[in-house]
C-alpha cells in the first residue's frame, strides 16, 4: 500500500502532461475537469495511504531509485510516508480537489482557462513532492516548485489593461523574490547540515544531531535559525511576509490554493519536520515564538484597516499562520498542525467565498453601471448582499465563526490548543496571541458586517446574483468540514495527537483548560459585538467609524511596504544602475574595442592577402627560411 | 671535387634558380619551367644522397616517383596554364588575382 | 673536370630557361637542362634513373611545352617582377646558404653498395610507390581532361558567381563601422 505514494505525485503530473498535450483541442470544462479528477485520484491515494498507516503507523519509506551520486553526497527519489506526511497530503488533496472543482465554475470564460489548470495541477505536484519527499534535496525541489508556481498564478492575469496587469505582474515578481530570501536560508541549512552530519536524508540527519549536538550548540542554533529564515519566505512571516497580500493580484481559486491548503503551510510543515533540530536549540524556538507572535498580532492590526475584501483574508492568514509557527515553535506541533488543518478548511473556505461574493458583484455591476471606475473587490460598494447570495453568505458565516474561534467550530479547539501551550510555556506570547485572537473576531466580524449586512451601498451590490453550482458545492463541503473539523483533535480524546505522536514523538498532550477557552470565546464574542457596535448599526461609507491616526496606520499596513522600498529596493535599484553603467562602459566596450581591434587586424593583414602566385611562393619561401633556421640553430646547439 | 660534391653543389644552384624564377616570373608556363628546373635539382640530391649512403637504387627509385609526379605537375599546370590563356586572354599571374577585398 | 664543367653548363642552361623572354626557347633551355642533369646522373651512377630522365625530361615534356605554347600563343613581352627583386634574390640566396650550411659535413666517405638491383628495389622494396605512381598518372589524365573540357555555358555563371562574393563582405564592413559609429555618437 505504501508503495502507491509516488502515484500521490504522479496523478497531477499526468493531469499537466496532459492538459499541455491535449489542452489546446479539447473544449473548456473537459480541461478543468481531467485536472479535478487527477487531484481527487491523488487525494484517493491519501486515503489509501492514511488507511494503510492506521494499521501500521510507523509508515515507510518508498525509494524509486538513486538521483545524484557525488562523493560521499547520495539523493534519491524516496518518499517518506508517515502520518506527518499523509496528514499534509490529506489536506493539500483534499482542499485542493475542491478548489480544483471551484476553479472550473470561477475560471469560466478565461481566454487561459487550460493553461489555469496546467498550473493548479503543477502547483498540487510541487506541494506533494514537499510533502513527501524523504530528504532535504527533494524537499527543495517541491519548495522551489511551489514558488514558481506561486509566481505564474500570481501574475496569471498579467494582461490586463490599464496598468492592472503591470500590478499583477509586479505582485508576482514580489512573491517570488521574497520567497528567494527565504530559499536561500533553506539552501543555506541544507549546506550546513550536509557539513554537519555528512547526508541530507531525514533519517541520517535528525538521528546524527540528536547523537552528536548537544542542546545549545552554536551549529543547531544557526541550522535552526537558517531553517526559519526559509519558514518566513514561504509562510509569510515577519520579516519576509509582505509577499502574500499582494498575491491577491491573482485569481481567487489560486488566492484559495496558496494561502489556504498549500504554499504557505510549507513553513509549519518544515518546522514540524524538522523538531529534532529546534528542539536542540533554545535559542531558535524562542524566535519562532517570537516571530510567530508578532507576526500574529501585527497581521491581524493590519487586517482591521483593510477595505478589500481579499486583503482582510491575506492578512488574516498570515495572522493565522503566525498562530501555528509560534505553536510549533513552542514544540506544540500538534497544535500546530491541526490550526494548520482546520485553518486549510476556512480559509479555503473564506477565499472562495469571498471570490464567489466578487463574482457576484462584478456581475451584477455588469448588468446595470457601465463606464464608471470600479473595484468589485472593495467591501465598501457592498453590502446586503446577505439575501443576494444565501449560499455564500451561509457558508461564509460558517467559515468566518470558525475564523474567530467560536465554539463548537473547527477553529475553537484548534487554536485553543495553541493559547494552551502559550499559557502554559509562554506567559508573554499567550497575552499576544489573545490579543491576536480579539482582533480576528473583530476584523472578521467588520467584513461580514459590510459584505452582507445592511443595505447595498451600489446598484453593482444590489444587483448581485448568486454564483453556479461549480462554485458552491466546494463551498458547502468546506464549510461542513469547518463545522466539525474540530472533531479530529477534540480534547481528552486527542485523535491527531495521537496519530501524530508517531511521528513527533511530542510527549505531552495539554489537557483542556477552561479558563483559557473561556476567555478567548469571551473576547471573540466581545470583537463582534465592538464591530456590531461600530459597523453594524448605521450604513459604512466612505469614511471609516476607526477614521483616526491609528486606523490610518493601520490602513497603510504599519508602512512596512515603504520601509522595505527604502531600506531595500531603493538601494537595489541604484546598485543595478551602477551595474548596468559598469555594464556598458566595461564589459560592453572591452567587446567593442575588441570588435574594433579584429577590424583592425582584419585591414591589416588584407595587404598580405594579394592573390598573387609571385606573393604566395615568397610566402612558401619564407616560411621555408624559418624551417631551416629552426633546424640548424637546432643542431648548432 | 668528388662527384657527389659536384651533384650537392648542382642541386643547390638549380634549387636556388628554381626558386628565383619562382618568385620573380609572371608567365605562368615560364612559372611552370622553374618549377621543373627545381625538381632537377631535386631530382640530383636525391640520387647523390642514395649514392653516398650507398643505396643508390632506393635513390633511384624515389627519383624515379619524383619524376612521375613532376611531369603530372608539369602536365597539369600546362593544361591550366590553356585554360587561362583562353579564360583571360593572357598568361599574366597578376591577372589571375580575382581576391579583392 | 668533366663533372665541374658539365654542372656549370647545366646551370648556364637554368640561367637562360628562366632570362629567356621566348617561351619556346626557354622550353628548349629546359631540355639542355635536363639531359646536362641526366649525363650527370649517369656519372652518379644512377643508369636507369638517368635514362628516363633523359626521355622524359628531355623528350616527353619539352614536346608537352611545345605543344601548350602553341595552344596558348607565345608571349614575349617582359613583365617586371611584382616582387622586388632584391628581396627575390635575398630570400633564395638566404635559403640555398642554409641549406648548403646543413649539407656542410657530408664528406664522409660513401658507404659499400649494396648488391640489390635497381628493378628488384623498385619492384619489390618500393612497390607502393609504383601503385601510387599509377595512381599519379590517373590523376593527372583526369584533371587534363576536366581542365580541358569545353565548358562554354559555366563561364558567364562563374563569372556572375564573382558578384555577390564580392560585395558581402564590404557590407559586413559597413555595418560593423556603421555601429562603431553609432557607439562613438
Amino acid at each position: 500500500m505504501f508503495n502507491l505514494v509516488p502515484l500521490v505525485i504522479a496523478f497531477p503530473v499526468a493531469g499537466v502532461l496532459l492538459n499541455l498535450a491535449f489542452g489546446m483541442r479539447i473544449r473548456e470544462p473537459i480541461t478543468g475537469i481531467i485536472a479535478s479528477v487527477m487531484s481527487g485520484l491523488a487525494f484517493a491515494v491519501s486515503v489509501l495511504q492514511l488507511l494503510a498507516l492506521i494499521s501500521q503507523p510507523e509508515g515507510a519509506i518508498v525509494s524509486l531509485g538513486e538521483w545524484i551520486q557525488v562523493g560521499s553526497l547520495s539523493i534519491s527519489w524516496s518518499f517518506r510516508v508517515d502520518t506527518l506526511s499523509a496528514t499534509m497530503m490529506l489536506v493539500v488533496t483534499g482542499v485542493g480537489t475542491l478548489i480544483h472543482i471551484y476553479s472550473i465554475g470561477y475560471m469560466h470564460g478565461d481566454a487561459r482557462f487550460t493553461r489555469f489548470f496546467v498550473y493548479l495541477n503543477l502547483f498540487l505536484a510541487a506541494m506533494l513532492l514537499l510533502v513527501s519527499a524523504d530528504n532535504f534535496l527533494l524537499l527543495f525541489v517541491g519548495w522551489e516548485g511551489v514558488g514558481l508556481c506561486s509566481y505564474l498564478l500570481i501574475g496569471f492575469w498579467f494582461d490586463k489593461p490599464g496598468g492592472e496587469g503591470w500590478r499583477n505582474s509586479s505582485a508576482a515578481r514580489k512573491a517570488f523574490l521574497a520567497n528567494r530570501v527565504g530559499d536561500a536560508g533553506l539552501l543555506l541549512a541544507m549546506f550546513a547540515m550536509f557539513w554537519a552530519f555528512g547526508s541530507l536524508n531525514f533519517a541520517d540527519v535528525f538521528g546524527q544531531a540528536e547523537e552528536t549536538l548537544a542542546v545549545g550548540t552554536p551549529l543547531a542554533t544557526l541550522i535552526a535559525l537558517l531553517l526559519l529564515l526559509g519558514v518566513t519566505g514561504k509562510s509569510a512571516q515577519i520579516p519576509l511576509f509582505v509577499w502574500l497580500p499582494d498575491a491577491m493580484a491573482g485569481p481567487t481559486p489560486a488566492s484559495a490554493l496558496i494561502h489556504a491548503a498549500t504554499m504557505v503551510t510549507a513553513g509549519v510543515y518544515l518546522i514540524a519536520r524538522t523538531g529534532v533540530l529546534f528542539a536542540l536549540s533554545p535559542v531558535a524556538q524562542g524566535m519562532v515564538v517570537l516571530v510567530g507572535t508578532c507576526t500574529a498580532l501585527l497581521a491581524a492590526s493590519i487586517a482591521v484597516g483593510q477595505n478589500d475584501i481579499k486583503r482582510v483574508l491575506a492578512y488574516s492568514t498570515i495572522s493565522q499562520l503566525g498562530f501555528m509557527v509560534a505553536a510549533v515553535g513552542m514544540g506544540a506541533y500538534t497544535a500546530g498542525l491541526f490550526h494548520l488543518v482546520t485553518h486549510a478548511f476556512f480559509k479555503a473556505l473564506l477565499f472562495m467565498a469571498a471570490g464567489s461574493v466578487i463574482h457576484g458583484v462584478a456581475h451584477g455591476f455588469g448588468h446595470v453601471e457601465r463606464g464608471e471606475a470600479f473595484d468589485p473587490q472593495d467591501m465598501r460598494v457592498m453590502g446586503g448582499l446577505r439575501s443576494k447570495m444565501p449560499v455564500t453568505f451561509w457558508t461564509y458565516i460558517a467559515g468566518a465563526l470558525a475564523l474567530a474561534g467560536l465554539p463548537p467550530l473547527a477553529g475553537f479547539f484548534s487554536k485553543d490548543e495553541i493559547l494552551l501551550a502559550a499559557f502554559e510555556h509562554y506567559p508573554l506570547a499567550y497575552v499576544a496571541l489573545t490579543a491576536a485572537a480579539f482582533l480576528t473576531a473583530f476584523y472578521i466580524a467588520r467584513q461580514m458586517l459590510m459584505v452582507f449586512f445592511g443595505k447595498g451601498r451600489t446598484q453593482a451590490a444590489a444587483h448581485a446574483v448568486e454564483s453556479g453550482r461549480f462554485m458552491l458545492i466546494p463551498l458547502i463541503i468546506l464549510a461542513g468540514l469547518s463545522v466539525i473539523g474540530g472533531a479530529l483533535n477534540l480534547p481528552g480524546v486527542h485523535t491527531l495527537g495521537g496519530w501524530l505522536e508517531h511521528t513527533t514523538h511530542e510527549a505531552e498532550a495539554g489537557a483542556f483548560n477552561a479558563g483559557v477557552a473561556g476567555v478567548s470565546t469571551a473576547l471573540a464574542l466581545l470583537g463582534f459585538g465592538l464591530a456590531y457596535l461600530l459597523y453594524g448599526r448605521r450604513p459604512v461609507g466612505e469614511r471609516d467609524p476607526l477614521e483616526g491616526a491609528l486606523f490610518n496606520a493601520l490602513r497603510n499596513k504599519w508602512w512596512v511596504d515603504e520601509l522595505y522600498d527604502q531600506i531595500a529596493v531603493r538601494p537595489y535599484n541604484s546598485l543595478s544602475r551602477l551595474a548596468a553603467g559598469f555594464d556598458r562602459a566595461a564589459i560592453d566596450g572591452a567587446g567593442l574595442r575588441l570588435a574594433r581591434l579584429m577590424t583592425w587586424l582584419g585591414e591589416t593583414a588584407r595587404i598580405a592577402q594579394t592573390g598573387q602566385l609571385n606573393w604566395n611562393v615568397a610566402g612558401i619561401v619564407g616560411g621555408l627560411l624559418i624551417v631551416l633556421i629552426i633546424v640548424v640553430l637546432g643542431r648548432g646547439a | 671535387m668528388t662527384i657527389l660534391q659536384v651533384a650537392a653543389a648542382g642541386a643547390l644552384i638549380l634549387l636556388g634558380i628554381g626558386l628565383y624564377g619562382l618568385l620573380a616570373l609572371r608567365n605562368l608556363i615560364k612559372v611552370v619551367i622553374a618549377l621543373q628546373i627545381m625538381v632537377k635539382g631535386v631530382v640530383l640530391a636525391l640520387v647523390a644522397a642514395g649514392s653516398l649512403s650507398g643505396q643508390i637504387n632506393l635513390g633511384q627509385s624515389l627519383a624515379v616517383t619524383l619524376i612521375v609526379a613532376d611531369t603530372v605537375v608539369a602536365v597539369v599546370g600546362l593544361a591550366l596554364a590553356v585554360q587561362v590563356r583562353r579564360r583571360f586572354g593572357s598568361l599574366d599571374v597578376r591577372e589571375l588575382s580575382t581576391l579583392r577585398g | 673536370m668533366l663533372q665541374v664543367s658539365l654542372l656549370i653548363a647545366a646551370v648556364f642552361c637554368a640561367i637562360q630557361a628562366i632570362r629567356a623572354p621566348r617561351l619556346l626557347v626557354a622550353a628548349i633551355w629546359l631540355a639542355g637542362v635536363s639531359a646536362l642533369v641526366a649525363v650527370l646522373l649517369y656519372l652518379l651512377g644512377a643508369h636507369e634513373v638517368a635514362v628516363i630522365e633523359l626521355s622524359v625530361g628531355a623528350g616527353l615534356v619539352t614536346v608537352l611545352f611545345v605543344f601548350a605554347i602553341s595552344l596558348a600563343g607565345e608571349e614575349t613581352t617582359r613583365l617586371p617582377a611584382i616582387i622586388p627583386r632584391p628581396l627575390a634574390i635575398g630570400l633564395v640566396a638566404a635559403s640555398v646558404l642554409l641549406l648548403a650550411w646543413m649539407l656542410a659535413p657530408t664528406d664522409n666517405p660513401p658507404a659499400a653498395d649494396d648488391e640489390s638491383s635497381f628493378t628488384v628495389v623498385v619492384w619489390q622494396e618500393r612497390g607502393a610507390d609504383a601503385l601510387a605512381q599509377i595512381v599519379l598518372i590517373f590523376a593527372g589524365v583526369l584533371g587534363v581532361l576536366g581542365i580541358l573540357a569545353e565548358e562554354r555555358p559555366v563561364e558567364k555563371t562563374s563569372a556572375e558567381a564573382v558578384q555577390p562574393g564580392d560585395e558581402l563582405p564590404e557590407q559586413v564592413g559597413f555595418e560593423v563601422e556603421s555601429s562603431l559609429e553609432r557607439e562613438r555618437v
